[in-house]
């Protein structure tokens, strides 16, 4: 674990000691080895305990819809930040109340699959599984190797706008987003059907995707609602489809692509398949890509003469 | 707790309504008379004032509801059940005839062996006057075991008070007292105006020998206890029926429990003494 | 002292074939990269010995969701809705975690004391209940702490333990018993017996220490308004996953689902975690916030349940932990309980 450098804690500590912030939403250290865990700083003295490493996995962006009206400071990694700007050009914050605290980012651990490579359980991870520059001078595992499945696809390393930078951005790897939603579009509509249903069928309806989903802020959820009731929320395929198909749905032109309802899932479905392939749409239909330009208007709410009209049945 | 009389708990009696009415005049309301389609179930169904029961329609759900009927009532099951959710806006749209489900009994009583000997003083507000109705029913039949009975029934306007045909029949009684309150005057009214705490203020009803039982909204519940308490009312002398959200009704389910107390168990109704021990989590 | 037999591994094959014969086989395997309870196909090995699954078994007996009643499109008539019966199908748990066996005693007082409820009755009737000896204890388990162990044999039936070739079986219950009188093993020897000692003593060795959570219900009195519970509930997202892989938490819902052709009653896990579970017609929620919520899960398991039924509804599988996406440790919200002060709660913050 790594604490945050002392020069960008005495800043934080000066931002709450001044008011310009009423909380920071950083990263701590968690009882298990590898995994960070939410913070929430509100006294200049307990900055100490935040700290930034490769186990931040969680997109901090996400709790801001319960601090409505307040000013608060966020760490931010470059994949979260894309979110903050879809959420912003939705109007649900205003930079002015935000003070960003941006993370340089060469990814977060996929601890399940450090543990899968050692065959052991987390508190008994080799040293020479660690990410390279972990610690002081060992042979080390290769960072790229025990990254997160969805960092090989990272959109953006480091946020571009912020406060205080932690660390030295890395190059941005630009690599082919859509390659795999091709790859699934170039497979029968039967092929398709079978590998969604598989990779569904792990779901197991918590909603950790759309309770850590920055974009799902809607204050009662359609699966939720009583009155009336849209959703019976069984296990049942048909209820798992709907539920994220509809989720998808929902997100399409608003979603950034910052991955963190894959990275959460305790069922490790790849969600990010069903979420890029309606990005995939929305850029091809209005070349919009929702974690890039908090001024753009969001595609779906805005009229366009020349839009698209080709899906309208 | 005497176990469900049915092997399956889970499994609704299978019923047929008999008569629906409007019970009040915006017609959020309707009173529903059912009959068991089974004459074994009907034999196996035995219940108390205070307790309810799950209706529920095939493919939309179940809901509870207090029973509005009495045992002393032959051949009489009533609830009456007010629009808010789903269940009841699709058993809103039922007519006489057709099919609906019931599991109960469910739930403990209102304490009829305390009051035995005592006097009894009902106070009921809006739409939770429907287990009071049953309880007066009941305490009617065996008049001559309780002491004196008041009844103070309040409701937005005359319209929404519910059991019309019932408050005036005891209203001509004379071995019990029924005062019929409206929040604010009405052409016509010629009744008692003012809030129900107001009213009973008024009344004052003496606390020697009496159990007091509230049911109505939590704000009437709220300004009605301090008036009680000023009467010289003790906790242990209060009881009250609750209605936290319930699915399974047996206990098991664990969303309707107030501290170690499951509403749908131990309860729906309260002493305030027991209540005054667990968190205000209703 | 309970009969003990000796499975060495040259009859492992013959034994499972023995329990496929008594009934559908349950037990740890790897399913869509996940370790996890799952009906073995006719010629699948069970993989057992790997640690906790990332799930409980508890859906073994309380599905996560089941019909309980069946009817047609067209029928507004009960009399024609069927009953789903409850299943009766013989089935073999075997390799249970001895943390997820100890959960089944307070799951029966849940569902068969009072109002029986069939459909667990059946399926606990029904199921043979194997446990293993934990060999690999982690650094989130706490059984310990409420009184369980590696070996504790609380809820099965028959407790297996790895010893040199082979395995160690106990029959801990009649039905137990009964059971591996059929089954042709030979009775272990006191060697066998000590050498299952001895691996008992070195998981219970693996063991970090912790202090004993016996008695936290007193210390939870005078806390409902405690601060504490909205400053632990603060990075919740309230996913619910600490209570759908708990072996213990079994709040359900009811609901009908429509069909094609008509539809079902159907019983499915909720949770305390949701907003929703406890929000009244009307609108009004008694439990408005996630540290509300949270107060519940917490006096739900370390009060009420001792208070109705003298038991916790807490068995320290830690998979609450392990599961949480983002970390929060049920360990650091008791130690937060034991460091509490009642004159705090006066606070009222929740």
């Amino acid at each position: 674990m790594s604490q945050l450098p002392a020069e960008v804690r005495a800043c934080i500590a000066e931002w709450l000691a001044q008011g310009e912030i009423d909380l920071f939403i950083g990263y701590e250290a968690s009882s298990l080895p590898f995994q960070a865990t939410p913070a929430f700083i509100r006294q200049p003295e307990e900055v100490d305990r935040l700290i930034w490493d490769a186990t931040c996995e969680n997109n901090l962006v996400s709790f801001l819809k319960r601090y409505r009206g307040q000013k608060v400071g966020i760490m931010l990694k470059g994949c979260d930040a894309r979110s903050l700007v879809s959420l912003m050009r939705e109007g649900q914050w205003i930079r002015e109340r935000l003070r960003i605290v941006a993370a340089a980012c060469p990814g977060v651990l996929d601890v399940r699959r450090m543990v899968e490579l050692a065959h052991t359980e987390i508190e008994n991870l080799p040293g020479q599984l660690l990410p390279q520059g972990w610690q002081h001078g060992e042979t080390l595992t290769p960072l790229a190797d025990i990254r997160h499945v969805t960092c090989a696809l990272c959109l953006q390393h480091t946020p571009t706008d912020y406060d205080l930078l932690v660390g030295d951005p890395p190059p941005e790897e630009h690599p082919d987003s859509f390659a795999a939603v091709r790859e699934i579009e170039a497979l029968s509509s039967d092929e398709r059907w079978q590998f969604f249903t598989q990779e569904l069928s792990k779901c197991n309806l918590c909603y950790t995707c759309r309770n850590t989903c920055p974009m799902c802020y809607c204050n009662v959820c359609f699966v939720d609602q009583d009155a009336p009731r849209w959703f019976t929320a069984t296990t049942a395929p048909p209820d798992i489809h709907f539920y994220q198909v509809m989720r998808t749905f929902h997100l399409a032109g608003r979603c950034a692509g910052c991955y963190a309802c894959t990275r959460v899932c305790p069922q490790g479905v790849n969600l990010w398949l069903l979420l890029d392939k309606l990005r995939a749409d929305v850029w091809e239909l209005y070349q919009d890509d929702a974690g890039t330009n908090p001024d753009a208007k969001p595609p779906l709410t805005t009229y366009r003469e020349e839009d698209d009209n080709s899906f309208v049945l | 707790m005497a176990p469900c009389n049915c092997h399956n708990p889970y499994l609704p009696y299978p019923m047929v309504i008999r008569q629906v009415t409007d019970e009040v005049e915006d017609r959020s309301i309707k009173t529903y008379d059912l009959a068991f389609r089974e004459s074994a179930d009907a034999e196996a169904f035995r219940w108390q004032p205070g307790q309810f029961c799950e209706l529920s329609l095939l493919g939309v759900g179940e809901a509870p509801f207090g029973i509005a009927s009495s045992p002393a009532e032959p051949e009489l099951l009533r609830f009456s059940v007010k629009k808010a959710g789903v269940v009841t806006a699709a058993l809103h749209r039922l007519k006489a005839g057709d099919q609906i489900g019931l599991r109960g009994p469910l739930g403990n009583a209102f304490p009829l062996e305390l009051m035995r000997a005592k006097n009894v003083l009902i106070i009921g507000g809006g739409f939770a006057f429907t287990t009071l109705r049953a309880l007066i029913v009941s305490l009617l039949d065996q008049r001559a075991d309780y002491g004196d009975i008041t009844v103070i029934y309040g409701a937005r306007t005359p319209g929404l008070l519910m059991y019309r045909s019932d408050l005036d029949a005891w209203q001509s009684r004379s071995d019990m007292r029924m005062i019929q309150t409206i929040d604010q005057p009405y052409v016509g009214w010629e009744g008692q105006v003012g809030l129900v705490p107001a009213v009973l203020e008024q009344t004052a009803p003496s606390p020697s020998a009496t159990i007091a039982i509230v049911c109505g909204p939590p704000i009437m519940i709220r300004f009605t206890m301090p008036v009680l308490a000023r009467l010289g009312f003790e906790n242990q002398q209060i009881y009250t029926s609750l209605e936290n959200r319930m699915k399974c009704g047996i206990g098991k389910c664990g969303r309707c429990n107030i501290g170690h107390k499951y509403v749908c168990l131990d309860g729906p109704v309260f002493s305030m003494a027991e209540l005054s021990a667990l968190p205000p989590e209703y | 002292m309970p009969e003990a037999y000796h499975l060495p591994s040259g009859q492992y094959d013959a034994w499972l074939a023995t329990l496929r014969r008594h009934g559908r086989l349950i037990a740890p395997v790897m399913r869509e990269g996940e370790y996890r309870f799952d009906v073995l196909a006719d010629d699948e090995l069970p993989m057992l010995g790997r640690g906790l699954t990332r799930r409980s078994p508890k859906w073994v007996f309380f599905p996560q969701h089941e019909a309980m009643l069946r009817f047609r499109r067209q029928a507004d008539d009960y009399a024609s809705a069927e009953v789903a019966q409850p299943n009766n199908t013989p089935q073999v748990l075997l390799g249970v975690a001895p943390c997820d066996a100890a959960s089944l005693p307070m799951l029966d007082r849940i569902f068969m004391d009072n109002y029986h409820d069939p459909y667990y009755a059946a399926r606990r009737r029904n199921t043979l209940v194997i446990a293993l000896a934990c060999a690999r204890p982690t650094s989130t388990c706490f059984c310990h702490a409420l009184g369980g162990g590696p070996a504790d044999a609380a809820g099965a039936d028959l407790l297996l333990t790895v010893i040199d070739g082979g395995y160690l079986l106990e029959t801990i219950t009649p039905a137990g018993q009964s059971a591996a009188a059929g089954w042709g093993l030979d009775p272990a020897d006191g060697d066998h017996r000590e050498q299952a000692t001895r691996a008992h003593a070195v998981a219970v060795e693996k063991l970090k220490p912790i202090e004993s959570l016996a008695g936290i219900e007193a210390k939870l009195e005078g806390l409902f308004n405690h601060p504490l519970w909205r400053e632990a509930a603060e990075k919740c997202i309230a996913c619910g996953t600490c209570t759908y892989n708990c072996p213990e938490c079994h709040c359900f819902d009811i609901r009908d689902l429509p069909l094609a052709d008509g539809g079902e009653r159907v019983r499915g896990w909720d949770a305390c975690m949701y907003a929703q579970f406890t929000v009244h017609a009307s609108g009004h929620n008694p439990r408005p916030d996630q540290g509300a919520r949270w107060r519940q899960r917490i006096m739900h398991k370390f009060s009420y349940l001792p208070a109705n039924i003298g038991l916790y509804g807490c068995v320290g599988c830690g998979r609450c932990i392990t599961s949480c996406p983002v970390r929060l440790d049920i360990r650091q919200v008791l130690d937060a309980v034991r460091r509490a002060l009642p004159e705090e709660a006066s606070r009222g913050t929740v």
